[in-house]
């Protein structure tokens, strides 16, 4: 376990990825203690202010702290994209695991359901679905899942089947363990590099598709805020309170880049490991 | 000796920075080729044997340090030495003063040239009837036929065979050659050694051999060097050493060899090849029968005898 | 040496083997490749048969259709008396346990994510305390000559002698009454490969196992072996006890490789 977190500090992408993600994913749990002002709370003597001292990032058109809204947003982003991408990623080990250990008539079934899913463009989706149903925490997490999970199980049925040709699986059967035991003690593990490398950049894609389905009102509504209604808001003048936007778009683009920096330095460990 | 030796190696260490230890890997190595001979490396898996085969040539990854340096003899009996740092020279001489084939030989081919194609690739200018030549020297009576074929379609003793080709396109004056024949069985194994030797006779090409299967030994080296840990503990004439051993580690295990031939149980060295971490002392003191309390403390020097052998033994053992 | 009286132990009956040749083209055409042919063998409890050949003589696919990793196209297999052929099918999973393999690459038959202490238990039924279990694969790891402390080793903290150590503990722990040694010696060096035999040697008296010893190397083997059987293409070439063959082959290619190993006269 030593080991492991030394190495992960010492790969480079790894450790910018860290930088940027520790403070975001402090301030999203912490914030609730350090963020200055109540996020809904409107001062009308204050609307439309440039960032200052006063208000670190500046104010809306309500006059609400841009710097504590973003910091409660946060909790909403990540919260949203973190149900999804868990949801997703236990669906798709489930099936790939499943379709691969199990191969035959169940392999080709849920071969069958991934075409089928992954013929959908994700985003026009999700935004159907989320037309129809009432915007909402959990509608979003379920959505979201619901059409990532596909690249997971893909994955993780093709890992599933390069690890049972291994000597060790065939061992395994010689020693007259059962098939389920097998599953679960001998592939399971040697899956994780790949399952958790896979989810970290699921992450960042689906905290853009939140952010997108937010800004587009389709999300969660007033007054919980993520990063993309607060990009939204930011349209009022784009130029003028050039604040607003920005620095909902930058946070939500260095949070993604903080995710695939992670991602891409575990996947250069897990394959570095493998030799 | 008047003819000069085709290699000297002289004062080669490696090294290599694990956490914050230094572990030696191969310490002072020492020794010398003579054009048209035969030198066998022999040791345990972990003696550090194949190191020496990749940092002659400079295949060893950045994170090893190595020093020392070699001197090769030039046709016009002039010598150069070459420092073991210097990338640029090393990379001059490998695969043309010195050719290199390693152990698996399916790894050495490429999966998607054919055979043909890959040594023309090497050969100046790609000439096919060279690239011919050489596989008949290897002892293909088709040629032509091996030539179209790509590395799959190769049995093992094939492939070895192709992959000594290449490392002869160079047309080095010294082969090293690490554990050719552990991958094959010994129906190939012996074809393939009958084919150095034959190889040997013919060109006056000089092999460095590493292998931990005493059987070609016997009958075809020169010279034999003895690696432990790291160290050369003995090196010298073959047959003298076959017949005395200095060390007792060489006659452990020439004996467990002989024992083999005899159909007699053989007397295994106990212990494993520990971690040479320590830093004074004899490093084969833990599993030798004969050691004394000098050999856990001081470092034994290295010997050297009238007869070209030297031995790194406090206690080396009497004629 | 002759204690061939009573059932035998293991016994093959005509057995072939086949594979389905070429890609996808040659699909049509169904050619097979016959990888054993014909091969009829038996073997007693205690013996150790020594199974030599080049590679492509068939004794690795003959080892994989003994351990049921493999399906023969004809002949049988019977061990213990019961018809083996079918070990892949839960009726004869109770049977596993007693044939195991011991591969040739240790390294890659051990759970990269398993410590050994763990992989040596994995064998021993799981009605068992754990903390029976840990001393049983303790006495199972002295036994086999592995230190106590390498209980939580990963297996790529092991050198090749021991992860062929970890090996035979679990196949131990398992139960194994016979093992199945694919090549153990030929990718080590002298003193591991004597080693190994003392070790064998000792196993297989003190616990009365039987060997199934694969290899191409006759000087290694001929020590632990009681009987041989020599392959060629498939098809047997000679079997029989290993004093009487080695010093009277009765074939060429026999006598050929007894010539090579270079086996000097008792």
């Amino acid at each position: 376990m030593n080991r492991t977190f030394k190495s992960i500090l010492k790969n480079r992408n790894c450790r910018w990825g860290l930088i940027i993600l520790v403070p975001v994913i402090l301030a999203g749990t912490l914030g609730v203690y350090i963020a200055p002002y109540d996020p809904v709370y409107q001062n009308l003597d204050q609307i439309l202010k440039s960032p200052s001292l006063k208000h670190l990032f500046g104010t809306d058109f309500y006059g609400r702290d841009l710097f504590s809204r973003l910091i409660y947003g946060s909790r909403i982003t990540l919260g949203i994209s973190l149900s999804a991408t868990l949801l997703a990623i236990l669906g798709g080990t489930l099936l790939g695991l499943t379709a691969g250990f199990l191969r035959g008539w169940t392999d080709r079934i849920i071969m069958r359901f991934v075409d089928v899913f992954m013929g959908f463009p994700r985003l026009f989706a999700v935004l159907l679905i989320a037309g129809f149903c009432k915007s909402g925490f959990v509608t979003t997490v379920i959505v979201l899942a619901l059409f990532s999970w596909m690249e997971t199980a893909r994955l993780v049925r093709s890992e599933t089947l390069a690890i049972r040709e291994t000597l060790y699986v065939k061992a395994a059967t010689a020693l007259g363990l059962n098939k389920w035991r097998i599953a679960r003690t001998y592939i399971f593990p040697n899956l994780l590099g790949t399952v958790i490398t896979s989810a970290t950049l699921l992450l960042g894609t689906l905290i853009i598709i939140e952010s997108s389905l937010s800004f587009l009102g389709l999300g969660t509504t007033e007054p919980t805020a993520s990063w993309g209604t607060i990009l939204s808001q930011g349209r009022i003048d784009p130029v003028g309170a050039w604040w607003i936007a920005t620095i909902a778009g930058l946070l939500i683009v260095i949070t993604v880049i903080g995710f695939n920096l992670l991602g891409d330095g575990l996947k250069q460990l897990h394959d570095e490991s493998k030799l | 000796m008047n003819t000069l030796p085709v290699l000297t190696v002289q004062n080669l260490c490696v090294g290599l920075r694990v956490e914050n230890r230094f572990r030696s890997i191969l310490d002072k190595i020492g020794f010398s080729i003579q054009p048209g001979s035969l030198t066998a490396i022999i040791g345990e898996s972990g003696c550090g044997k194949s190191t020496l085969c990749k940092a002659l040539p400079d295949l060893l990854d950045p994170k090893f340090t190595v020093s020392g340096s070699i001197e090769l003899s030039n046709t016009d009996d002039s010598i150069t030495t070459i420092n073991l740092n210097d990338s640029r020279a090393l990379a001059g001489i490998r695969g043309r003063r010195i050719g290199l084939l390693f152990q698996e030989p399916g790894l050495t081919l490429n999966p998607v040239l054919t055979v043909g194609r890959q040594i023309c690739d090497i050969l100046p200018n790609s000439d096919r009837a060279e690239a011919l030549r050489l596989l008949e020297t290897v002892g293909f009576s088709e040629p032509a036929q091996i030539f179209r074929m790509y590395a799959h379609e190769l049995s093992g003793g094939q492939s070895q065979r192709v992959a000594l080709a290449l490392a002869l396109a160079g047309q080095p004056r010294i082969l090293i050659v690490d554990e050719p024949a552990t991958a094959l069985d010994s129906i190939a194994r012996q074809e393939f050694f009958d084919l150095l030797r034959r190889l040997k006779a013919e060109s006056g090409l000089a092999i460095l051999m590493v292998t931990h299967d005493l059987h070609e030994l016997t009958e075809r080296a020169d010279r034999i060097i003895v690696l432990y840990s790291g160290w050369v503990v003995e090196q010298g004439d073959s047959r003298s050493i076959l017949e005395h051993p200095a060390h007792p580690y060489s006659k452990a295990l020439l004996d467990i060899f002989s024992a083999f031939r005899k159909g007699l149980w053989p007397v295994s060295i106990p212990g494993e090849v520990a971690d040479s971490k320590t830093d004074a002392g004899c490093r084969f003191a833990g599993r030798c029968d004969f050691a004394q309390p000098i050999c856990r403390s001081e470092t034994p020097p290295l010997l050297k005898s009238s007869d070209h052998r030297a031995v790194r033994c406090h206690f080396p053992l009497p004629h | 040496m002759n204690n061939d009286t009573g059932k035998p132990f293991l016994k093959v009956s005509n057995l072939v083997v086949d594979y389905a040749r070429g890609g996808f083209f040659s699909r049509r055409k169904n050619v097979r490749f016959v990888a054993v042919d014909n091969v009829t063998f038996s073997v007693m409890q205690s013996q150790t048969l020594a199974i030599v050949g080049q590679s492509g003589s068939g004794k690795t696919s003959l080892a994989m259709a003994i351990l049921g990793f493999v399906q023969p196209a004809g002949g049988t297999i019977e061990f213990a008396g019961s018809d083996i052929r079918n070990l892949t099918a839960s009726k004869s999973r109770p049977e596993r346990p007693r044939i195991q393999p011991i591969f040739q690459d240790c390294g890659a038959a051990l759970n990269p994510q398993m410590t050994i202490g763990r992989a040596i238990s994995d064998g021993l039924p799981v009605s068992l305390p754990s903390s029976r279990q840990k001393s049983q694969v303790l006495e199972l790891m002295s036994r086999v000559g592995l230190p106590g402390d390498l209980f939580q080793a990963y297996p790529r903290q092991l050198s090749g002698g021991q992860k062929q150590r970890v090996c035979l503990a679990r196949a131990l722990a398992v139960g194994a009454e016979c093992l199945i040694l694919d090549e153990p010696f030929s990718a080590q060096d002298l003193s591991v490969q004597a080693q190994l035999m003392l070790l064998l040697r000792e196993l297989k008296s003190g616990l009365d196992l039987t060997y199934l010893l694969i290899s191409h190397d006759l000087t290694t083997v001929r020590l632990l072996a009681d009987k041989i059987l020599v392959m060629r293409g498939g098809k047997m070439i000679e079997f029989g006890d290993i004093a009487e063959i080695l010093s009277a082959p009765q074939t060429d290619y026999t006598k050929e490789l007894v010539r090579q190993a270079g086996i000097l006269p008792q």
